[in-house]
This record gives C-alpha cells, sequence and structure tokens, in this order.
C-alpha cells in the first residue's frame, strides 16, 4: 500500500490515525447523529482497510477515502430507503440542543471547540443541520465536502462521479434550498 | 436575476470563476445592489454550514473498530441455518412436505378398511359385549360349522333363533363371572370380550392384571366349569400385550408364555374343543376326496355345554346348506350324553344305537334326512368316515361306534 503520488507505502494504523477523524466528520454530517455517525465511519473505514492495499494512487488519499465513505453511506440510504425507513432525513434526529443526537458517549466538553464557543452556535447549528438533512444524497454530500471539507468542484466531482458543471450547478441549487430553509426558520 | 447569474454567484464565492469570469462577474457586483445582496446570502449560507461543529472521535472509537474489524476477519457467513448450497434441497423437501399436507388435506375420505381377522370380519357388526355370540360353542365342531355357514347370517339377520342363543350365552357367561368373582377371580365380563374377529382382546388402556382375567367368550355354567377358574385362574392371554413385557427378562416373558399356554388349553378344554388338528396334516392323501377337515375335536364336556348353548339349533342349522348345497359334519361323541343331545338337537326320531362309552366313541353324522354313514377308516393320524347324503331311511345310519380314539375325523363321500 502506498500513498498517492509519493508511493510512500502506508501502515494501516498510520492511514488510521490520518483518516479517521476525516471520516467521523463527514460522516456526521450525512447522517446527522452520532451514533449513526460511528457506524458509518467504522464501515467505511474497515472497507478502506481492507481496499488499501489494492489502492494504486491515481488519486489523492484523501479523496479516495472520501469516495469510499460517501458510498457507504449512499449504499445504506438505499437499503434503508427499500425497507421503509429513511430516518437520515428526518427531523427527529437531532436533540433540541441542536447537537448532533447526544448519545452515552457524547463528550460535551470536547476537545476542538471550547464551551462557550460551541453554546453561541448551539441554536443556529441545530438549523443548518436540520435543514442539510432535508438536502438529497448526492446534494448533500456536495454541500459537505465542499463548505466543510473544503474540496474542490475536480475532487468532488471525482468523488461523486459528477462532471464539474454538474457539481457547480447542484451546489448552487443547493445553497438555494438550504437559504430558503433557512429563510423560513429564521422568518 | 436569472439562475445562470446566481449560478456564476455561487462559483465565484467558492473562487472557481476563471479570471476574466470572475473578474466580469466582480464588475457585476460593483454595480448591482441586488447581485451583492444575492451574494452576501450565498456566503451566509455557506458560511453557517461550515461553522458546524467539529465533533472529536466519540470515546472508545477505535477500540470498537479494532474489535469490529476481529469480528469480521472472521468467515463471512451471510445465511442463519443452511448453507446456500443446501436451500435448493431445503426449498424442495418443504415444497414436498406441504404438498403431502395439501394433498392429504383435500382427498376425499376414504372407507375405513377393516382388517380380516379369523372370519370375515367385516361382515360382523360390532356388538357390546353381552351381544356377542359365541365364538365357539358346544361342542366346537357345531359353533365351528354354525360360525362360518350359518351363524354369522344369522348376526346380520338378526334372527330370532341366534338372537335366542345368543342371550343364552350372555347370561351364562355373566353366571359364570359371577362364580369367578365369588372364587376370588377378577371379572372380565364386558371387558374382554369385544366382538367377533377380536375374540380375546384387551382393553389398551386397562391395566393389565397380575393373573386372571382371560377373556372368555362363552363359558359353561355350573360347577363343573367353575372350577378351573376358580382353582387355578387362567393367565391373562394379553399380558404380554402391556408396554413393559419386553423389558422382563427372558425367563420372565418364558413364565407369562407358559401361563398364557396353560390358560389356552385349560379354555380349550372348557370348551370342548380336545385337539386343533393341523390343517395340511395327510392333506396330499385325501386329494380329491376328503373334503373337510375337522379342526376341532368334542370333549364329554361339550355334551353338556352343547345342551345348554342351544345346540340343537347349530345342529339344526348345519343341515342347511350356503347356497343350498348339503352340508355334514362328522362328531365325535366320547359320552351317552353327548350322543343324545347330538340325535335331539338333530330332531331325529326314537332313541340312538347304544356305544359302550368309554371304551368306545360316537361318530355322528350331522346332515340332511337321509344320510348315512358307509363305512369308516382308521388312518394313522385320522378317521375318514365315508357317508352318503342320501338313502338311508334309518337315522340309526347317523352313528358307529368306534374304539376310542384320540383322532380327529374327516369326512368323504362314498364312491
Amino acid at each position: 500500500m502506498t500513498s498517492p503520488g509519493s508511493q510512500q507505502p502506508v501502515s494501516e494504523q498510520q492511514f488510521l490515525d490520518e483518516h479517521s477523524q476525516l471520516v467521523f466528520n463527514v460522516a456526521l454530517r450525512l447522517t446527522g447523529n452520532r451514533s449513526d455517525a460511528e457506524d458509518l465511519a467504522q464501515d467505511a473505514l474497515i472497507r478502506a482497510l481492507k481496499a488499501l492495499p489494492k489502492f494504486r494512487g491515481d488519486s489523492k488519499l484523501s479523496t479516495w477515502v472520501y469516495t469510499i465513505t460517501v458510498n457507504t453511506w449512499k449504499n445504506r440510504v438505499r437499503a434503508e430507503k427499500s425497507r421503509g425507513f429513511w430516518k437520515t432525513i428526518s427531523f427527529g434526529v437531532l436533540g433540541d440542543s441542536g447537537r448532533p443526537d447526544e448519545g452515552s458517549d457524547y463528550d460535551p466538553a470536547g476537545k476542538d471547540a471550547p464551551l462557550d464557543a460551541e453554546l453561541e452556535k448551539e441554536g443556529t447549528a441545530a438549523v443548518v443541520q436540520k435543514a442539510l438533512l432535508q438536502l438529497d444524497a448526492d446534494d448533500r454530500a456536495i454541500v459537505v465536502l465542499r463548505e466543510i471539507e473544503e474540496r474542490s468542484y475536480g475532487e468532488i466531482g471525482e468523488v461523486l462521479g459528477l462532471a464539474e458543471g454538474t457539481v457547480k450547478s447542484r451546489l448552487f441549487r443547493a445553497r438555494a434550498k438550504l437559504k430558503t430553509l433557512l429563510d423560513k426558520v429564521s422568518a | 436575476m436569472n439562475d445562470a447569474i446566481r449560478e456564476k454567484l455561487s462559483a465565484y464565492l467558492d473562487g472557481a470563476l476563471p479570471d476574466a469570469e470572475r473578474r466580469a462577474v466582480e464588475v457585476e457586483i460593483s454595480r448591482s445592489e441586488e447581485m451583492r445582496l444575492e451574494l452576501e446570502a450565498l456566503r451566509a449560507v455557506s458560511g453557517a454550514v461550515k461553522g458546524l461543529p467539529k465533533e472529536p472521535l466519540p470515546a472508545g472509537f477505535m477500540a470498537r473498530l479494532e474489535a469490529r474489524r476481529a469480528r469480521d476477519a472472521k468467515p463471512e457467513r451471510d445465511y442463519l441455518i443452511l448453507p446456500p448450497a443446501y436451500r435448493p434441497l431445503a426449498f424442495a423437501l418443504s415444497t414436498a412436505v406441504v404438498a403431502l399436507v395439501v394433498w392429504d388435506k383435500t382427498r376425499a375420505p376414504e372407507e375405513l378398511i377393516v382388517p380380516r381377522v379369523g372370519w370375515d370380519s367385516e361382515k360382523v357388526a360390532v356388538k357390546s359385549a353381552a351381544e356377542a355370540p359365541p365364538s365357539i360353542d358346544v361342542s366346537g365342531q357345531l359353533s365351528a360349522l354354525d360360525s362360518r355357514d350359518k351363524g354369522l347370517a344369522d348376526l346380520s339377520s338378526g334372527s330370532a333363533e341366534s338372537a335366542a342363543a345368543n342371550e343364552l350365552t350372555a347370561s351364562n357367561a355373566k353366571k359364570e363371572d359371577a362364580v369367578g368373582a365369588k372364587a376370588g377371580a377378577p371379572s372380565t365380563f364386558g371387558k374382554h370380550i369385544s366382538a367377533p374377529g377380536k375374540p380375546l382382546g384387551v382393553q389398551e388402556d386397562e391395566p393389565v392384571p397380575a393373573e386372571g382375567g382371560f377373556a372368555r367368550r362363552a363359558a359353561p355354567s355350573g360347577p363343573a366349569a367353575a372350577a378351573p377358574a376358580a382353582s387355578s385362574p387362567a393367565p391373562v392371554l394379553a399380558e404380554g400385550a402391556g408396554s413393559g413385557y419386553l423389558a422382563r427378562s427372558e425367563e420372565e416373558r418364558s413364565a407369562i408364555n407358559e401361563r398364557l399356554y396353560q390358560g389356552f388349553e385349560e379354555e380349550k378344554k372348557r370348551m370342548g374343543i380336545a385337539k386343533i388338528m393341523d390343517k395340511d396334516a395327510e392333506e396330499d392323501k385325501l386329494s380329491g376326496g376328503g373334503r373337510e377337515f375337522m379342526a376341532l375335536q368334542a370333549t364329554p364336556e361339550a355334551a353338556q355345554v352343547g345342551r345348554a348353548r342351544g345346540s340343537a339349533s347349530a345342529v339344526r342349522g348345519m343341515a342347511k346348506a350356503k347356497g343350498g348345497a348339503p352340508v355334514l359334519k362328522a362328531l365325535t361323541l366320547k359320552s351317552a350324553e353327548a350322543l343324545s343331545a347330538a340325535w335331539s338337537a338333530a330332531g331325529l326320531p326314537g332313541e340312538p344305537p347304544a356305544v359302550s362309552f368309554p371304551d368306545q366313541m360316537a361318530v355322528f353324522l350331522a346332515g340332511p334326512s337321509g344320510c348315512g354313514i358307509t363305512g369308516v377308516q382308521v388312518r394313522k393320524k385320522f378317521i375318514v368316515v365315508l357317508y352318503k347324503d342320501a338313502g338311508f331311511d334309518d337315522p340309526s345310519a347317523r352313528v358307529r361306534a368306534l374304539a376310542a380314539s384320540p383322532k380327529p375325523v374327516v369326512v368323504k363321500p362314498a364312491e
């Protein structure tokens, strides 16, 4: 297994150290709750670890990991849809605090964000997450990869198998829909 | 403002426009307040999403990931019970079972098949014990003939004669049962006697007694007849039918069989059966000549029983033929009482010829009027009685005195 371009071998532990947080963040915003996010992240990481020996370095490793994560999530969405459960787009998945579902393993004193800053953003974050969950799968993935992961249109297109132009137009429509949803909440 | 301009504003916000387009958009924004507000709105939405808090990995995430990896490392098994290779077989078997059940539920009910046991059991109506006819009557020989040729017809037609005989039999059996109860023997009347075709049956749910309770179809009355039952209670014929029979030791089973055999012999004696002849004995010597074998041979006790059981009707019935053909039977009688009973039962006038019992025995030919014995041949294993069924005016021609012999009697038409 090698890292793209440099062809340097990447150990499993190194891979996990570098990408576990990234995968979990994307999974959290795609699913909207911590338990589903952890399940999805673990599933995606396990798949990535299994496929890692076959990674040829044709793309950035991070792009490859995003691709696995998004595809794993989309497969789950399809499976849940077929069972009549699409809870990932339900409004009930977020707690009243606006924080993605505070499960028993949720650590309110997160290391990354000061408590005061979290409290200030709590209301807005809940509304934004709910609005995000109302986008369809590809649009949500585009928004997450662009706004949160700050990936380029080309990289997003590579992850989702879309042309750059398609990514641009769908991103605009997703933003417009989010704006409409947020305007309704704030009105 | 159309969507194309808004889309350019979205791309401008992301810095994704080529330089020329970016400069053109910047010019437009500086000129249009609407475009500026639209850009600010898009920037606000983008900023709101970007502002979503980053969450750290949940505590124990890596440990759970490793545990899951270890679990997933085991060979994948996507089936619960059966491997995929066996599923077609399981499907076929389950389908066959369902089809069988459906077929069984939907097919027309079949007539109950009555097993043939001894007599033509399907012709015999099942009756209660009190109504059950005697399977072997008075003199054995008479009853055997009567049952085959006449008795069954009487049962089905319910003739008064047969009903009277049955009633008498039931009455005698009850008396005998009462005697047995006084003697300490368990009563079996109405329990073990069921119907023709199942002569010695025992109710399955009834506990098998240790001894006694030998199934009696017909029993003589009087102290002489009750004596064997009182002195040595007959073993249970169905003793071995209990579930514990096979669990017993070889010695115990042998003892049971011995008791059963003794009981059977006593029952034969009490019912007047001296010997049951081998059906195939010397059959070849009688080819074309011997018409019937006497399976049963009367004993002196049988004559007494016969008088009490209405053997007259049985003897009279013997002369009746099934389909019109005359039926003859030779009886070996070993007492004057038995001879007199048979004589009177056949409706013959006067007295029977004198026979010096017990040194001699009387061979009595039961059959239509005019029949008579033309000769007697004492052979190695049986006695052949030659007869003619017509032409004898003297009824004494029906009786021949012979030296007492336990051999069975066979009748044969004289040439």
